[in-house]
């Protein structure tokens, strides 16, 4: 199972039932139509973009978290993103790849941790000495 | 703390000779510090955090953050600028 994360940027000037759509629209593209499951719909409301798109200087934007066996799910749901006129940006990440790396990284902190408290470098260095990464 | 500077063995205040003139404080990486296992690219406050005047990333001599952290640093900066959470320049 692959964990994905997709992010899409909408226009300001949707109507509140054009925007409705859109969001339970990719929603149910994504679940029923694609595969995927599990899926978290979180709105971040309307933001201030860093620089203007399409000449908007605000954007709504919405983020999915899902799960699907296949690839082919993103691909699909890519596809129809790209065409759909009231998407002004999207961008989709693995999320499961990134799980594994950060523990690895809670792994490495662990054992910093672990060597850091069983050679007692205060000894060493002085009381006001602490260990520099 | 490490990294403040140290006064001379004696106690008395710095000195302006040489060797303490060049003391330098040691750079280390912030988030190997606090223990960050990963950098979402929607913690856009960080994030900004590690950009220029002029929207650049600041390199890691000069943020001493360490290599594994500046490349996630990096990805997450490019995610959010795709997404327009973060500007590509600034004028």
């Amino acid at each position: 199972m692959k964990q994905y994360e997709t992010v899409i940027v909408s226009p300001p000037n949707l109507g509140e039932t054009d925007l409705e759509a859109l969001v339970t629209g990719v929603q149910t593209e994504l679940g029923e139509r694609f595969g995927g499951t599990n899926i978290v719909v979180t709105r971040w409301g309307k933001k201030t973009l860093a620089y203007p798109i399409k000449k908007f200087t605000e954007g709504y934007y919405v983020l999915y978290e899902y799960e699907s066996e296949t690839e082919d799910c993103v691909a699909k749901v890519e596809a129809r993103l790209r065409i759909n006129e009231n998407v002004m940006r999207y961008m989709t990440i693995r999320r499961d790849e990134e799980r594994k790396s950060e523990a690895r990284m809670k792994e490495r902190f662990a054992k910093r941790k672990k060597h850091a408290s069983d050679e007692g470098d205060s000894e060493i260095y002085g009381d006001d000495f602490e260990m520099e990464e | 703390m490490a990294f403040g500077r140290r006064d001379s063995k004696d106690g008395k205040k710095k000195s302006f000779y040489k060797k303490d003139y060049l003391f330098k404080r040691k750079k280390y990486c912030k988030f190997c510090d606090t223990g960050v296992a990963f950098i979402d690219y929607k913690d856009v406050k960080l994030l900004g955090g590690y950009l220029r005047e002029r929207a650049k990333i600041v390199p890691r001599r000069i943020s001493g953050t360490c290599s594994i952290h500046q490349r996630q640093l990096t990805t997450a900066i490019k995610r959010a600028r795709h997404l327009a959470l973060l500007p590509f320049t600034q004028d």
